[in-house]
């Protein structure tokens, strides 16, 4: 890095991240997928794909829907298994210079808490993003996500588990965002990620039937991004804790929008899908428009559309 | 290993109604490419097609890279329209191909449609070897079309069967799997229901058999497992394989056809 005269660095709830550029759980694999674009080194962090304390073979195909600007998609959890990404995925994982974020998913508190402590027994991880989010199984998160108390019980369940940091993936499934944010901070969360996808549908005109074979999935992509805006304005301003941003993000204004909307940090889902290298160009963009802009930290941007 | 690249298109061209091919003018991607793998392009900067959208090589010569689509839908509407000269934000290439070594075996191609492209590629590196060719289409032109008149080009002996009767035999490219000979080692691309009956062909008759499955995909390169078929792991057990990943190209073994 030569004559860098602007500070990337931010801190994600106790995780240091070299810039604030992520990659969302379930659109980064375990971290290979990508290796031919991007160089995990040059980002600030990975998610990799919702583990489970068991083996998920997922949801029945079709599980994509292409929508104006988005996408659907009902993959359900599809995940190895704990046991097996401790053993197979984690020693490459470790190896890589970015910040891991291990996302969980689990039918019940204790399957959290299970999950949780194997991750810290297994270490290589730099945080733990609990995913009580999905819209696309019956057990796996939602159920979670949509009632305070029973996300604040989770989180409870995660935090007793580790030390490391704790961030909760919030539902933008629910009609006060920022309900489930706070009872989540109360619990104990270190930060809270958002936005999940929105729940939607496509019909198939000809068959008559639903395109998705578990007809409800998950909608992302740019079509969902403002929405995601709104609901990061909402939480950073409603909890003390760091926000991690993430729908629709495709590029550097978008990412730079959701940081002044207050997200600490961003993470690219559905935009690699579009863009390989989107996370590689949006450090690069935001890296200018500081430049630009005469902003010496990259954390002066946070929340700084606040009124 | 696969890279992004713009590609500069050398032509773009209606062969025959419905039926485009692309030629693009890309060393490296040409050097990298095997047969049965697919690029997936993005047809335009906007975000709406958002996807890429997951085309197979159809031939490579010089440099030059040429895929074969039909404009079904609009993203393949929108790549109808690239003009010479422009370039194409492509990924690729991307997947397993076929394994082009007949060993001992006499190659025999099986195609359908627009599934018959890919198998120009893998003629082109099964040069010099006595290929057998049993294409379907829906008639004679869009068979020649869809990479007919290559394999013919390249000394293939083609047997066809149209929907009209236009060429060879009036009906389906399975109607012609008896013409596999017993030492044969087929290789096939087309619609799902023609897989699944070479699949069983090959698999009642012993003869080793790999097929192109095609799925909508949205990453192309494993990490969404939105394109998952099913499969059969070596132990015999049901998995899911990832068609972009562990595909497009599939040894009939380890697919669950059931």
């Amino acid at each position: 890095m030569k004559g860098r005269e602007v500070s990337l660095n931010v801190n994600l709830g106790g995780i240091e991240l070299r810039n604030p550029v992520t990659t969302c759980s379930g659109t980064y694999g375990f971290g290979e997928e990508y290796a031919p674009y991007v160089d995990p080194a040059s980002l600030g962090g990975i998610a990799v794909k919702g583990l489970t304390r068991e083996v998920r073979p997922g949801n029945p195909m079709p599980r994509l829907a292409e929508t104006p600007s988005g996408m659907l998609n009902s993959i359900g959890l599809q995940n190895p298994g704990i046991d097996e990404f401790i053993a197979r995925y984690l020693p490459e994982l470790r190896q890589l210079d970015t910040k891991v974020l291990a996302n969980i998913a689990g039918n019940s508190v204790e399957d959290y808490a299970y999950v949780t402590s194997r991750l810290e027994e297994a270490g290589g991880i730099a945080g733990i993003e609990v995913n009580i989010s999905c819209p696309n199984v019956k057990h796996g998160g939602i159920q979670f996500g949509t009632d305070p108390k029973m996300a604040a019980q989770v989180t409870r369940a995660v935090r007793k588990n580790t030390k490391l940091p704790v961030i909760v993936k919030l539902s933008p499934n629910v009609t006060d965002i920022t309900e489930i944010a706070r009872a989540v901070v109360d619990a104990g969360a270190d930060a809270v990620s958002l936005i999940n996808t929105l729940l939607g549908m496509a019909i198939d005109i000809r068959s008559r039937r639903p395109v998705l074979a578990n007809v409800l999935g998950g909608l992302s992509g740019p079509a969902v991004k403002p929405v995601a805006l709104r609901m990061v304005w909402q939480v950073s301003q409603a909890v003390k804790v760091p926000v991690l941003g993430m729908g629709g993000i495709l590029t550097a204004t978008d990412a730079i929008e959701f940081m002044l909307a207050g997200a600490t940090a961003v993470a690219v889902g559905t935009g690699n899908f579009v863009n390989p290298r989107a996370p590689l160009e949006i450090v690069a963009g935001i890296e200018e428009y500081c430049r630009a802009n005469g902003v010496r930290d990259v954390n002066e941007l946070v929340g700084a559309a606040w009124i | 290993m696969a890279d992004l690249f713009q590609a500069r298109v050398l032509s773009n061209s209606e062969v025959c109604p419905g039926i485009f091919s692309l030629v693009l003018e890309e060393p490296r991607l040409a050097a990298l490419a095997q047969p049965g793998q697919f690029l997936n392009i993005r047809v335009n900067a906007e975000t709406s097609p958002l996807l890429r959208r997951p085309l197979s090589i159809h031939w490579v010569e010089e440099g030059r890279v040429e895929i074969l689509f039909q404009a079904v839908g609009k993203g393949t509407e929108i790549l109808a329209r690239v003009r010479r000269g422009e370039r194409l934000d492509v990924q690729g290439p991307l997947g397993r191909g076929f394994d082009p070594d007949p060993g001992d075996r006499t190659p025999v191609l099986i195609g359908g449609g627009i599934g018959i492209a890919p198998l120009g590629f893998l003629a082109q590196r099964l040069k010099g070897r006595k290929v057998l060719a049993l294409l379907g289409a829906r008639n004679g032109e869009a068979l020649a079309c869809s990479g007919g008149s290559k394999l013919e080009g390249l000394g293939a002996t083609v047997h066809a069967a149209t929907d009209d009767g236009s060429l060879g035999r009036h009906g389906l490219v399975t109607e012609l799997l008896s013409e596999v000979p017993a030492d044969g080692i087929i290789y096939a691309c087309g619609p799902g229901p023609m897989l699944r009956a070479v699949a069983g062909y090959a698999l009642a008759k012993g003869i080793p058999c790999q097929v192109s499955l095609e799925e909508h995909m949205a990453c192309g390169v494993g990490a969404c497992l939105g394109c998952i078929c099913k499969g059969l792991a070596v132990n015999g057990e049901s998995v899911h394989k990832r068609v972009c990943s562990d595909g497009p190209v599939f040894d009939v073994r380890g697919v669950d056809w059931s």
